[in-house]
C-alpha cells in the first residue's frame, strides 16, 4: 500500500487505540502498556540503524537515558510540556549519536558496536558524577497535579507513548518503501559496491545513527515522569541494553513489523513474568532467547513466516521488497 | 581535445610495499583500453585509485578537466566513472531489479537536470536487464543466478549509472569460451553507444580482439602502452609473462 | 591541586602494574579479533568466569587464586573451543552478516552476567592470599604485592604465548591463519582446526586473567562491563594483532587512568579508556606501533 495510506491507516489504528483505552479502568494496564509501547519505539528506532543498514549499536541505554536526564535538566529549569521535552531529549541524542558516528562509521562496523557499548558506560559515568542531576543518588521527580487531557497522569504518559509508537512505525515503513532505504539496505548489503554504485555511505550512515538516536532519546524523555524516581542504575538498566537488541533480532530485522512482533511479545512476556520470577531470571530467558534466534532464525519470526510462505507458493516468489510495485 | 582521463605519477603504497608507482595514462573517449599484467601487478589496485575505492599518496587524477583526487567514490561515479567488481558484490537481499535501481536512483538522479519519476526508472531498471539478457529474472534473488548471470548484472549495475568511462574488472575471469564472447558482446555495443571502457583481463584472446590500445602493468609499474600488437611484442613483456 | 611528587611516583608505578594486568586481560582478544578476526565481546564474561572459579576454590579449599587459573587453564580452552565451534557452525560458514556474530556474543555476554547474579548474587566476592595485603617498599614507591603478582605472571604469560606463536608449528599456523587462510589450506593445514586452537588459547587466558583481577579487586557481576572498552582500546592501540604493542598500550592506558583516579577520582576510569579507544578509532586505527 502507499505511504500516504499507511501513514492515515496508522492514525487511525492510534486514534480507535486511544479511545478504546478511554474504557480501560485498570490503571496497571496503562503501567504495563507504557512499558511495552517504549519498547516498540525503542526496537523501531534500533532497527533502522541495525536491521536497514546493519550497524549493530549496543548502546540504546546511553541514548534513551541521554533522552530522559535532558528532561530532567528541563524538569528543574522549566515547566514545559512532555513533547517539548521529547523533542528537546531527540535533539540530545540524536546529536550525541551524530558524534559518535561521524568518529567511528568511516571504519567498519565491528568498531562502531564496539564504540557503542564503551560509550554507554561512559555516559553512566557522566551521569554518576553530575549531582545536578542527582548523581548516583537518583533524583526524584514530581508529576504534576494535573493531568493535561482527562484520566490520570499515567494514563496520559501512555498516550503519549503510543502516539509516539505509531509515529515511529510510520517512519520506519516510510523510509523502508523510500529511496533512503534502498540506500541503507544496500549498505547492509555491501556497503563497497553501494559506494561504488553512488551512494553516499557516510552520509547515509549518519542520517541513519542520528536518527535512531533522536528516537531513542524521545522515548526516554517521559521516563522521569513515569518512574518518579530516576537513577543511573535504572535508567542505564541492562534490560534496555538487551531487549532493544533481542526484540527485533526475534522478531525480525528486515520489516517494520518485526521490532513491533518482538517488543509487543517480549514486552508483554516480560511485564507478566516480572510478577511471578524475579527480574534477573526474566533477562536470563530473554538473553537465551537472543542467542536461539541469532543461531537458527536469523531473520526472526518475520523471517519464519516469510520462508514458509515461500515454501508454500509453487514458483519462487521473493519476500516483499522496497520500493516495488508488488503488494505489501 | 583532453584525454577524457588523465593520470599523472600516481603511487600506491601499503606500509612498505610499493603498489604502483609513477603511473602515466591517459585515455581518450570511445577508447577500448585493455589492462593487463601477471597476477599482483597492480591492475586492481589501480582500478580502486582511479574509482576512488583506495586513495593514492601521490600524482593527480584528472577528469574530463577535473580533479579527482579527494573525492571518494561515490562521488567519482556521479561524476561518470564506473566499474564493476571483480568479485560480483550484489545486494543479495534484494531481487535484480532493486539491484539496477539503486545505482540509477543515486548518480542518475543525483546529477542536475537527469531525474527519472518512479516509473521511468523502473522502466529503465527493467530495460537494462534486458539488456544483458536477464529481464525474465528481474524480480529474482541474486543467489538464483548463474556465475556469468551475475557478471552481467554486475555489468548491468554500473552501466546503470549512464557512465562515461567504465572499468571492468575481470568480468570474464572463470567462464566458459562461449560465456567470454557474451560479455564481450555486452562490452562491444556499450562501447558503440558512447561509454570508453577499460577492460582488465587475464584471457589475453578477448583482450587482443577488443582492446584498441594495450597497457602492460608488471610489478605496479607501466612498461607498454600503444597499439596491441606491438605492446605484446614487446620484450619486457615477454619476460614478466614467460619469465627470463 | 597541589601534585606531590610521591604521589604522582605512586601513581604511575600502580599504573604500570595495572597495565600489566590489562595486558593479560587483553591478550587473549588480540589472538581472537586482532588474529582471527572475530569480535568477541564476551571477553569480559569469561574473564568474570575465572574470577569466581578462583574464588570457590580460595573459599571451598583455600587454594592459591594464581593456582586456580593455572588449573583452570585447560578448561577454559576446552570451552573457547567449544564456543567457536558454534560460532563457526552458526555464523562463519554461512558467512552471515557480522550483525549476527556480535548480537551472539552480545547474548553471552549478557547470559554470563545475569546467571553470575543469579548463581552468586550482586555481592562482592574476594579471595584470600598471603600476597594480598602487603606491600614492598622502595624509597617513595609502594609496591602493593597484589598488584606486582599479577603484573609478573602476567607479563610471564603473554611472553610465553609470544614464543609459542613464534616458535611452534600450530603457533606459527595461527599466524599464518591471521594473515592468509588459503595459503594455509594449501599447506594441508587445516584453518578450521587451527582458528579453533587459537581462540581456545584466547579464552584459556582468561581464566588466569579472571584469577588476577579478582586478586587485585573484589568483583561482583556487572563490573565486566567496565573492560569492553578497555580491551578493545588496548586491542586497537596495540595495532591489533601485535603483542609488544599491546602491551605498551596496556601500559600507557593504566599509568593515565591511574593518574586519572588518583587526581581526579576513581569513577572516571572507564571513560579514559573509551576517550583513548575514540581518540584511536578515528585518527590511527593502525594503532601506535603501526600495523594494520
Amino acid at each position: 500500500m502507499r505511504n500516504g495510506t499507511f501513514w492515515a491507516l496508522a492514525i487511525v489504528v492510534g486514534i480507535v487505540l486511544l479511545v478504546v483505552t478511554r474504557l480501560v479502568t485498570n490503571e496497571y494496564f496503562f503501567f504495563a502498556g507504557y512499558v511495552v509501547l517504549q519498547y516498540i519505539v525503542l526496537s523501531t528506532a534500533w532497527n533502522i540503524l541495525g536491521g536497514y543498514t546493519g550497524y549493530t549499536n549496543f548502546g540504546t541505554a546511553a541514548f534513551f537515558a541521554l533522552g530522559a536526564y535532558t528532561a530532567v535538566v528541563l524538569h528543574k529549569t522549566t515547566t514545559l510540556p512532555i513533547p517539548i521535552m521529547m523533542v528537546a531529549g531527540g535533539v540530545v541524542s540524536g546529536i550525541v549519536g551524530l558524534g559518535m558516528g561521524y568518529l567511528t562509521l568511516r571504519l567498519r562496523g565491528v568498531f562502531f558496536a564496539i564504540a557503542t557499548l564503551a560509550m554507554a558506560i561512559v555516559v553512566q559515568t557522566f551521569i554518576v558524577n553530575w549531582d545536578y542531576v542527582g548523581g548516583s543518588r537518583g533524583i526524584y521527580i514530581i508529576r504534576p497535579q494535573q493531568a493535561p487531557l482527562t484520566g490520570s497522569y499515567i494514563e496520559y504518559l501512555y498516550s503519549i507513548m503510543l502516539i509516539m509508537a505509531v509515529i515511529s512505525v510510520a517512519i520506519a515503513r516510510t523510509i523502508e518503501r523510500s529511496r533512503l532505504g534502498l540506500g541503507f539496505a544496500a549498505i547492509r548489503d555491501d556497503e563497497l559496491a553501494a559506494e561504488a554504485g553512488g551512494v553516499p555511505t557516510l552520509r547515509l550512515k549518519l542520517i541513519a545513527t542520528a536518527l535512531s538516536g533522536a528516537l531513542m532519546g524521545m522515548a526516554g524523555a517521559p521516563l522521569p515522569y513515569y518512574v518518579t524516581y530516576l537513577d543511573p542504575a535504572s535508567s542505564f538498566n541492562l534490560a534496555y541494553a538487551v531487549n532493544s537488541v533481542a526484540m527485533p533480532v526475534i522478531g525480525g530485522m528486515t520489516s517494520w513489523i518485526g521490532p513491533v512482533i518482538g517488543a509487543v511479545l517480549l514486552g508483554t512476556i516480560q511485564q507478566l513474568a516480572t510478577v511471578t520470577i524475579s527480574s534477573a531470571l526474566n533477562l536470563l530467558i530473554v538473553g537465551l532467547l537472543l542467542i536461539l534466534f541469532v543461531i537458527i532464525a536469523p531473520n526472526g519470526i518475520v523471517g519464519l513466516v516469510r520462508s514458509r510462505r515461500r515454501a508454500r507458493s509453487a514458483a519462487a516468489v521473493p519476500a516483499p521488497q522496497p520500493a516495488t510495485r508488488e503488494a505489501a | 581535445m583532453s584525454a577524457l582521463l588523465e593520470v599523472n605519477g600516481l603511487g600506491k603504497r601499503f606500509g612498505g610495499f610499493v603498489a604502483l608507482e609513477g603511473i602515466n595514462l591517459a585515455i581518450e573517449r570511445g577508447d577500448r583500453l585493455g589492462l593487463i599484467g601477471p597476477n599482483g601487478s597492480g591492475k586492481s589496485t589501480l582500478v580502486n585509485c582511479l574509482t576512488g575505492t583506495l586513495r593514492n599518496e601521490s600524482g593527480s587524477v584528472v577528469f574530463d578537466g577535473k580533479q579527482l583526487d579527494g573525492m571518494v567514490a561515490h562521488q567519482r561515479t556521479r561524476l561518470g566513472l564506473a566499474r564493476s567488481f571483480q568479485l560480483p558484490k550484489p545486494f543479495h537481499t534484494l531481487n535484480l531489479v532493486n539491484n539496477i535501481r539503486i545505482p540509477l536512483l543515486y548518480t542518475v538522479n543525483a546529477r542536475p537536470g537527469t531525474h527519472l519519476s518512479e516509473a521511468e526508472a523502473e522502466t529503465r531498471c527493467h530495460e537494462l536487464l534486458g539488456q544483458v539478457g536477464l529481464a525474465d529474472k528481474a524480480m529474482r534473488l541474486p543467489r538464483d543466478l548463474t556465475q556469468v548471470e551475475m557478471r552481467k548484472m554486475e555489468l548491468a549495475r554500473a552501466v546503470a549509472t549512464q557512465p562515461r568511462l567504465l572499468f571492468a574488472d575481470e568480468a570474464m575471469a572463470g567462464l566458459s569460451p562461449s560465456e567470454v564472447e557474451e560479455i564481450l558482446a555486452v562490452l562491444f555495443r556499450l562501447n558503440e553507444q558512447g561509454i570508453t571502457i577499460v577492460l582488465i583481463e587475464h584471457i589475453m584472446r578477448a583482450v587482443m580482439s577488443f582492446s584498441t590500445r594495450l597497457v602492460v602493468l608488471v610489478a605496479g609499474q607501466k612498461i607498454a602502452d600503444g597499439e596491441p600488437q606491438e605492446a605484446i611484442r614487446n620484450p619486457q613483456v615477454e619476460r614478466a609473462y614467460l619469465g627470463e | 591541586m597541589i601534585v606531590s611528587l610521591d604521589l604522582l611516583m605512586n601513581a604511575i608505578v600502580s599504573g604500570l602494574l595495572l597495565g600489566g594486568f590489562y595486558a593479560a586481560v587483553t591478550v587473549g582478544v588480540t589472538v581472537s579479533f586482532g588474529m582471527l578476526d572475530i569480535a568477541n565481546i564476551a571477553q569480559p564474561a569469561f574473564i568474570l568466569l575465572g574470577c569466581y572459579a578462583a574464588y570457590m576454590t580460595n573459599s571451598a579449599l583455600g587454594l592459591d587464586p594464581v593456582l586456580t587459573g593455572f588449573i583452570m587453564l585447560p578448561v577454559f580452552f576446552v570451552i573457547g573451543m567449544a564456543v567457536y565451534r558454534l560460532y563457526y557452525f552458526a555464523f562463519e560458514r554461512r558467512g552471515e552478516q557480522a550483525i549476527q556474530g556480535l548480537a551472539f556474543f552480545f547474548g553471552l555476554l549478557f547470559v554470563a552476567e545475569v546467571s553470575l547474579v543469579l548463581v552468586f548474587g550482586v555481592d562482592y566476592r574476594f579471595v584470600e592470599a598471603p600476597y594480598i595485603g602487603p606491600s614492598l617498599h622502595l624509597g617513595l614507591i609502594d609496591l602493593p604485592l597484589r598488584m606486582l603478582v599479577p603484573f609478573a605472571v602476567s607479563l610471564a604469560m603473554i611472553g610465553v604465548l609470544q614464543l609459542y606463536l613464534t616458535r611452534s608449528f600450530i603457533g606459527r599456523a595461527i599466524l599464518a591463519v591471521s594473515q592468509d587462510s588459503l595459503a594455509l589450506q594449501l599447506m594441508a593445514a587445516s584453518p578450521i582446526r587451527i582458528k579453533q586452537i587459537a581462540f581456545g588459547i584466547s579464552i584459556a587466558t582468561c581464566a588466569l586473567a579472571g584469577a588476577f583481577l579478582i586478586i587485585i579487586q573484589p568483583v561482583e557481576p556487572s563490573i565486566g562491563r567496565d573492560y569492553i572498552g578497555r580491551i578493545f582500546a588496548i586491542c586497537v592501540l596495540g595495532g591489533m594483532t601485535s603483542f609488544p604493542g599491546m602491551v605498551v598500550a596496556a601500559l600507557l592506558i593504566g599509568i593515565v587512568e591511574s593518574i586519572t583516579a588518583t587526581f581526579y577520582g576513581p569513577s572516571w576510569a572507564p571513560a579514559v579508556a573509551f576517550g583513548f579507544l575514540l581518540l584511536t578509532l578515528a585518527v590511527r586505527p593502525a594503532g601506535l606501533l603501526g600495523r594494520t
